[in-house]
Parts: C-alpha cells; sequence; structure tokens
C-alpha cells in the first residue's frame, strides 16, 4: 500500500481530483478487502469501498492536512463501517453469489463464501475496538504504531487489543468449527 | 510457565510480537505439553482465517471518480447553535400545539391525557421487561465460549 504524501493529501483536501485518484488506486485493494471481511460478500464489500472514498472526498474539508492522512482515513472508513454494521442488523441481508472471475470450481467458490461468511460473522461479535485492531492488523498490514496511529490509542492498547481479540476470535472459531463438524 | 501463561504467547507468536526469549520458552513449553500444542494449532488456524484475503478488488477507479466529479463541494457547515436552534424550534411547537396551549378540557384530548397516553402506551408494550428478558436470557457462555473472553464480545 503506497505511502499518501503530504503533497498528494493537501491536494485532496484542496479538492483535487487527481489526488483523489491516486488515493482510491492506493487503497481500493485494502478497502474491499475490509469491506469484505466487515460484510461478508464481494458485491457489499465493493459498495462499501467506494462509499469510503466518496464519504472522504465529502468531508475532505474536515481533514487537517497538516496531519497524516491514513488514520484520518480508517477512522473515516471505520466508522462507515459501523454504520453499515449496525443498519444491517434491523434489514435482511441477501445472500448474494459470487461473479465467476476465475476459473474455480463451484465447489471451491462454495467454500471460500461459506468461510468468508463464517469468518464475517464471527468478526461481528467482537466488540468493535478489538474487531477494527484485528482487521488493521491481518487486512490492512499496518504496523502496531501505525496502528495506534489510525486508532489515536496508546501501542501498549493495540497489542491489548490484538491480542484479546484473537484468542477471542479463536474460541469463536474453534466453537463453530467443532459444531460444524 | 504454565497453560494460561501459554494462551498469551501463542496469540502473541501468532501476530508476530513475541521477543526471541519469549519464542524460547514458548518452544520449551509446547516440547512438554500435547494440550498446548493443540492450541497452538487451533491458533494458527484462527490467524489464518483472518489473513489478507487474496482476493483483489474490482478496479473501482473510473466508478469513483465520475460519482466524486458529479458531488457537490463538502456539505455546508452549520453553525454550533444550529442543532440547539432546531431542538428549541421542535419544543416551542410542540408546546405551542392545542392540546398543551388550551388545556381547558374542551379539547379531545388534553395536555394531561396526551402525556398519560405515552406513557400507558409504554407500560401495556412492557417493553423494558421484554429488554430485560433478552439480556438475561442470551450468554455467550451456553453457546460453548468461555467466560474469560465473553467481555471481549458485543453485548
Amino acid at each position: 500500500m503506497p505511502e499518501i504524501d503530504l503533497d498528494i493529501s493537501q491536494r485532496f483536501r484542496k479538492g483535487d481530483l487527481d489526488a483523489l485518484r491516486e488515493i482510491v488506486s492506493s487503497y481500493q485493494h485494502t478497502m474491499f478487502r475490509i469491506g469484505l471481511k466487515l460484510l461478508g460478500n464481494p458485491d457489499d464489500a465493493k459498495d462499501f469501498a467506494q462509499d469510503v472514498f466518496l464519504h472522504a472526498w465529502q468531508k475532505r474539508d474536515k481533514y487537517d492536512s497538516a496531519r497524516p492522512f491514513q488514520p484520518w482515513f480508517f477512522q473515516l472508513a471505520f466508522n462507515l463501517g459501523r454504520g453499515k454494521l449496525r443498519r444491517r442488523k434491523f434489514t435482511v441481508t441477501s445472500e448474494h453469489v459470487e461473479p465467476d472471475p476465475v476459473e474455480q470450481t463451484a465447489e471451491t467458490l462454495l467454500i471460500e463464501q461459506e468461510e468468508r461468511s463464517t469468518v464475517q460473522e464471527l468478526l461481528e461479535q467482537l466488540k468493535p475496538d478489538y474487531r477494527e485492531c484485528l482487521l488493521l492488523r491481518f487486512e490492512a498490514d499496518l504496523k502496531l504504531e501505525e496502528i495506534a496511529e489510525a486508532l489515536d490509542i496508546p501501542v501498549g492498547t493495540v497489542k491489548t487489543r490484538l491480542r484479546r481479540g484473537l484468542i477471542a476470535f479463536k474460541q469463536l472459531y474453534t466453537t463453530t468449527r467443532g459444531a460444524e463438524r | 510457565m504454565n497453560c494460561q501463561d501459554t494462551e498469551r504467547l501463542l496469540a502473541d507468536e501468532a501476530l508476530g510480537l513475541c521477543t526471541d526469549e519469549e519464542l524460547h520458552l514458548l518452544h520449551r513449553h509446547l516440547e512438554q505439553c500435547e494440550h498446548c500444542r493443540r492450541e497452538r494449532q487451533l491458533m494458527k488456524e484462527a490467524a489464518g482465517a483472518l489473513m489478507a484475503s487474496e482476493h483483489d478488488a474490482p478496479d473501482m477507479i473510473e466508478e469513483v471518480m465520475r460519482a466524486a466529479a458529479r458531488q457537490p463541494g463538502p456539505r455546508l457547515v452549520f453553525s454550533r447553535w444550529a442543532k440547539p436552534a432546531a431542538a428549541a424550534a421542535v419544543l416551542i411547537a410542540m408546546l405551542s400545539s392545542a392540546p398543551f396551549l388550551l388545556n381547558t378540557g374542551n379539547q379531545s384530548m388534553s395536555r394531561d391525557d396526551l402525556l398519560s397516553s405515552y406513557a400507558e402506551d409504554w407500560g401495556e408494550l412492557g417493553l423494558g421487561n421484554m429488554l430485560a428478558g433478552y439480556t438475561e436470557e442470551f450468554s455467550y457462555t451456553s453457546y460453548g465460549i468461555p467466560e474469560a473472553v465473553t467481555p471481549y464480545l458485543v453485548d
């Protein structure tokens, strides 16, 4: 994930569409994958990622361009993600069938889809503080210091949340797998 | 080192947070503890499930750019008094409505009637009790989740 430097973030703040293009290009995979983990299917993940970019664009006047771009951007993404998860609890979700982009058997696709749904449902059971730390570590591949900056918490707290989050996730995952077998 | 200490180190190992010394201690414990070796395997599987998917994002640059170009600029920022002023306007409108202003008893509904009807509705629905029931009935432990991790799960 290429770094968004001061020049790009300042141009973004001023409303330069080329700066937005560079930001989308840098973060589209990360945001899509975070969306996949949060929401469980590619259609919703794509919508989520696009919403994040457009929301950031609309809120760009709130961004302090003297500060690093990434923490502001991830906070905005997680706020949006929390809202989407809250709203989903009150609406019936449809089962999306994944498009067939590569040569995969139907069985492989089905297994992947099931695994993704399981992980998404289990992550949804974690408190947001723990879920977001795990996503930044595993999906965004951020270092501890970067996670601390993105969530505006001390590095020690990041370590604790990652550890407790993973232990809790493992218990849920193991219990679910045990029940399936 | 006991098995409880090991759980923390197993999580740290999966997260790549262990020091060399901690790894050494962990491996020494694992050599003699079958239970923790099994736990390590489960921790690896859980961390593996969380690993970044290889699913590449569909290219969304052009779609985002088109939508962004259509958007107006950032929304107007209202002054910090806008919300309190709006709340005050609603309150004034409510208090100046007929049942509140003309509490003569000649209206179809008096001020007291209006207020008590809300209170009665709430009581008849028994929502408070229903919600309390849900809170008491649900517990992660009944699904086999150890009590130690439930503080990290949503209520």
